[in-house]
């Protein structure tokens, strides 16, 4: 059962917006991984993940948030996640993801955020 | 089929064979007539007298041929004394040089009547002959003897040479006319023989006719060799052939072959290089095959076959097969009698089956056939098995495979003449002894066919009365069925672990890789607790299921230092290898901490630690650490990332989840962790029912995609009523099977139930 997954890339405010689709698991993954590495490597340490098309994640996939959040941050970045559909919402919590990252409604929110952060800090 | 049936089986084969054989065991007419020494002294006379050679110091050695066509004319026909000028059943006595290449064969009929003389080698080294009219009339006249005069020379001739001679005489049926030649090349005496020509539709078919089963035999040895070649060059039976298992059979087959030519006469072809070539090439490749169809499911069937070749004689395995094999070995014997009694013209075939009655040492000329086809025989029916994945391709190839061994079953047949007999008992037997193979295994199917022509040569040697040679090998087979039947009694059982050393050696890459993936797998299943430790007033039971060979499950039992018991079961991020990997690492981490660890919040801690340490936040584990009081029921809970645990309460029979906050295990330093993690405490009542349990109950999938999901899990649980833990484990288990269908598991299940004593004895 090859589950589908894709990540489209954008930037808005000069914030990287990332909206994934589909299956997020241990064979997905690493386009994902992919994709964030991307962004950090271009020096975008501000960065959102858009979740409202992404319809399950796995350990594997949760794995790839823990993976660059320490670099981020430790670069003056951040990753926020939005828009998460409730069962996706649930592994989250179950987790504990809220108490590392900052999951917010939607897109418009998180960049908010960031500007909000940004204004505090500045 | 269980080793009670096998005397029956042998019983009712043995009989079958017994009573075949009594009905259809042909020995040609005059065949106890045949005297190899008087014939051999004939011989030599006969060669003088036509060619003044002295041939009596030369080697010799005979065998009876059969000219079937010829005895069945004569069946129908034959009613004056020139029709019995030639006997169907005649005897060749080769004569050899020791020092030179020359060769001279004499055939003779049992009465010591010439059928022909034929020089071969060199004709330099022929005998000269001077007055070739002469010559020729003579040669004719001490062939054709008193009815020399009713030849008349041959007209119209091919070829009009002054040193070739042709005559024909007439018989009482215009079918049938006798011609004999002579053939005085260039002034060397060559040939003189005399032979039946049929007319027209008397011809019968040639093909079968004495050599051509020669000519069957030596196609199916070229093309098998000519296969096994071609495998070894491609470099692709290279390397899988066991060269020096291989070469070490190949020699034991040889010498038994040298030996058994030797003792039958033949000195020529004991020492004939090309014969051992092809056999060590055979033997070699049998292995070969061996090592590849052992890598696969068939390996069960090859074990003991190997384990032969390998000389673990003495294990049980080994014992059973032979036995087996000894058993089926009279059933696989009738065959060819059976199908003899359907077509009447089936006749022996002399000179593989009755020559061993004439030899010297008869026991042992009755071996010979047995090596030799116990060399090829194996090769042919199995290199199929060397090509089987180019075979699944190519259509073609399978038939010539089927036709070939066909051609072996057909040519190792006790009978010739006849195509149907030949083809009906081939496709029988193979379909007895793939049967056989499928039931016992190969080296099952070895013996049955060997001993099958053991059994034939006994018989042959009985109704020829020759009671000592037949005691003898009666007496090998009773020392074979004893050593067996020893060997399957109190042989050595094959571990489990000496099955994987063997059969490691015959895998592929791929398979090695397979097979230490379910080492791993074994070791990992190793790592849980084999039994739920004693706990007053509390049952448990618990299972983890990896969804491929290792997994990143793991659940686990530990004391902690206040007495209470803790359990544990973890998820690490991700599947297979590196999962499993982290997941021993969890094991370990846990171990070591657990007996030093007061309270669970310290103990979850300290494992974060590690992990985040070791795993550099890529990959994470989540965990529920609970510590059972037993004396109190009251039960402690970490949720460290996890699945929250679900609790059935027996008095109302709902269940509820628990979820304490908390944070995966090795995802974040030891502060942000410490603040987000949190220990919970709650008290089981009498009965009430703790589940412990992996996300891949929860998130296991069916065919549309749908989640089993938490809600589905609360509901089995609830509907458990009474049911102890290893029942309300079975339950989830089938619940989630029966959602789940065929679709594959995704995902590790692991599953621990906690139970407190219903009637709420805590001892």
């Amino acid at each position: 059962m090859p589950n589908s997954f894709s990540v489209s890339g954008s930037r808005q405010e000069g914030i990287s917006v990332l909206a994934l689709d589909g299956f997020l698991d241990a064979h997905t993954a690493p386009a994902f991984e992919e994709a964030i590495e991307k962004e950090v490597s271009a020096g975008h340490n501000r960065i959102v993940v858009d979740c409202a098309r992404l319809a399950y994640i796995s350990s594997a996939g949760l794995g790839v948030f823990m993976t660059f959040i320490e670099e981020v941050r430790e670069a003056g970045g951040d990753i926020k996640i939005c828009a998460v559909i409730p069962k996706v919402g649930q592994v989250f919590e179950i987790l504990g993801f809220n108490s590392l990252f900052e999951i917010v409604g939607d897109i418009p929110q998180a960049v908010a955020r960031f500007a909000h952060s940004r204004a505090e800090g500045g | 089929m269980t080793p009670a049936r096998l005397p029956w089986i042998a019983a009712i084969g043995y009989l079958a064979f017994a009573l075949a054989f009594k009905l259809n065991w042909r020995a040609p007419q005059d065949w106890n007539r045949i005297d190899l020494p008087a014939l051999s002294s004939r011989a030599v006379r006969l060669v003088e007298d036509m060619t003044n050679f002295d041939v009596s110091n030369w080697t010799r050695q005979s065998a009876p041929r059969m000219d079937h066509a010829l005895d069945q004319w004569r069946r129908s026909n034959g009613r004056e004394p020139i029709d019995g000028l030639l006997t169907p059943l005649y005897v060749v006595i080769t004569f050899r040089d020791p020092l030179s290449t020359s060769a001279v064969e004499v055939m003779l009929a049992p009465d010591g009547h010439p059928r022909g003389i034929r020089f071969m080698g060199p004709p330099r080294q022929h005998p000269e002959v001077k007055d070739f009219d002469v010559e020729a009339e003579a040669a004719l006249t001490r062939l054709a003897g008193s009815f020399a005069t009713r030849f008349e020379p041959e007209t119209g001739r091919a070829e009009d040479r002054d040193d070739r001679f042709r005559w024909t005489a007439k018989t009482s049926s215009p079918s049938l006319v006798w011609r004999a030649s002579v053939n005085l090349d260039r002034g060397r005496f060559h040939a003189a023989h005399i032979e039946p020509v049929f007319q027209g539709a008397a011809q019968p078919g040639r093909f079968l006719q004495g050599g051509g089963y020669d000519a069957m035999q030596g196609l199916v040895m070229l093309i098998a060799g000519v296969w096994c070649v071609f495998a070894y060059l491609s470099g692709w039976a290279r390397r899988i052939m066991d060269h020096r298992l291989a070469f070490t059979a190949g020699g034991v087959f040889l010498l038994f072959d040298a030996a058994g030519r030797l003792a039958a006469g033949d000195r020529a072809a004991a020492l004939s290089w090309l014969g051992m070539l092809v056999a060590a090439t055979g033997v070699a490749m049998t292995t070969g095959a061996g090592r590849l169809a052992a890598s696969g499911h068939e390996w069960p069937r090859w074990q003991s076959f190997v384990l032969f070749l390998r000389f673990h004689w003495k294990t049980n395995g080994v014992g059973v097969s032979v036995l087996t094999g000894l058993a089926w070995a009279g059933a696989v014997a009738a065959v060819p009698f059976l199908a003899a009694g359907i077509f009447p013209d089936a006749a022996l075939n002399v000179a593989t089956y009755g020559a061993p009655t004439l030899a010297r040492w008869p026991a042992v000329a009755s071996l010979v056939p047995l090596i030799e086809r116990g060399v090829y025989s194996p090769l042919v029916l199995f290199a199929p098995l060397i090509f089987r994945r180019w075979l699944v391709a190519r259509t073609a190839l399978i038939v010539l495979a089927a036709a070939v061994a066909l051609g072996l079953f057909a040519a190792a047949n006790p009978f010739s003449a006849g195509v149907e007999a030949s083809l009906v008992s081939a496709v029988c037997a193979a379909a007895l002894l793939t049967a056989i193979y499928y039931l016992h295994g190969l080296l099952a199917v070895l013996t049955a066919y060997k001993t099958a022509t053991v059994l034939t040569a006994i018989a042959g040697l009985l109704s020829a009365g020759l009671f000592l040679p037949a005691s003898l090998l009666m007496a090998l087979l009773a020392a074979l069925a004893a050593a067996s039947l020893w060997a399957a009694r109190r042989g050595r059982h094959l571990e489990p672990q000496d099955d994987r050393n063997i059969s490691y050696a015959y895998l592929s890459p791929r398979e090695k890789l397979k097979a230490e993936f379910s080492l791993a797998h074994q070791a990992q299943q190793r790592m849980l607790p084999g039994a739920a430790p004693p706990l007053e007033g509390f049952t448990l039971a618990a299972a983890c299921q990896p969804a491929r060979d290792v997994g990143g499950d793991l659940y686990d039992y530990f004391p902690l230092p206040d007495g209470r018991l803790g359990i544990c079961v973890a998820d690490v991020s991700g599947k297979g290898m590196p999962a499993a990997l982290y997941m021993t690492l969890t094991k370990g981490v846990l171990a070591a901490a657990s007996p030093e660890c007061g309270d669970l919040a310290q103990l979850a801690q300290h494992l974060n630690r590690h992990l985040y340490a070791a795993g550099k936040r890529k990959i994470f584990v989540t965990a529920v650490l609970a510590a059972v009081d037993a004396a109190t029921r009251s039960v402690e809970f970490v949720r460290a990332g996890h699945n929250p645990i679900l609790l059935r309460c027996a008095a109302s029979g709902s269940a509820r989840y628990l979820a304490a906050k908390g944070l995966g295990l090795g995802m974040t330093g030891g502060p942000l962790f410490a603040r987000a993690t949190a220990v919970e405490r709650f008290t089981l009542d009498p009965g009430d029912t703790l589940v412990l349990y992996s996300d891949g109950v929860t998130e296991a999938m069916n065919a549309r995609l749908e989640q089993y999901g938490e809600d589905r899990l609360k509901s089995v649980v609830e509907r458990s009523g009474s049911a102890a833990p290893a029942g309300v484990l079975a339950l989830i288990r089938e619940d989630v099977a029966a959602f789940t269908g065929a679709e594959p598991v995704h995902d590790d299940i692991t599953i621990v139930v906690l139970q407190a004593a219903p009637n709420g004895a805590k001892g």
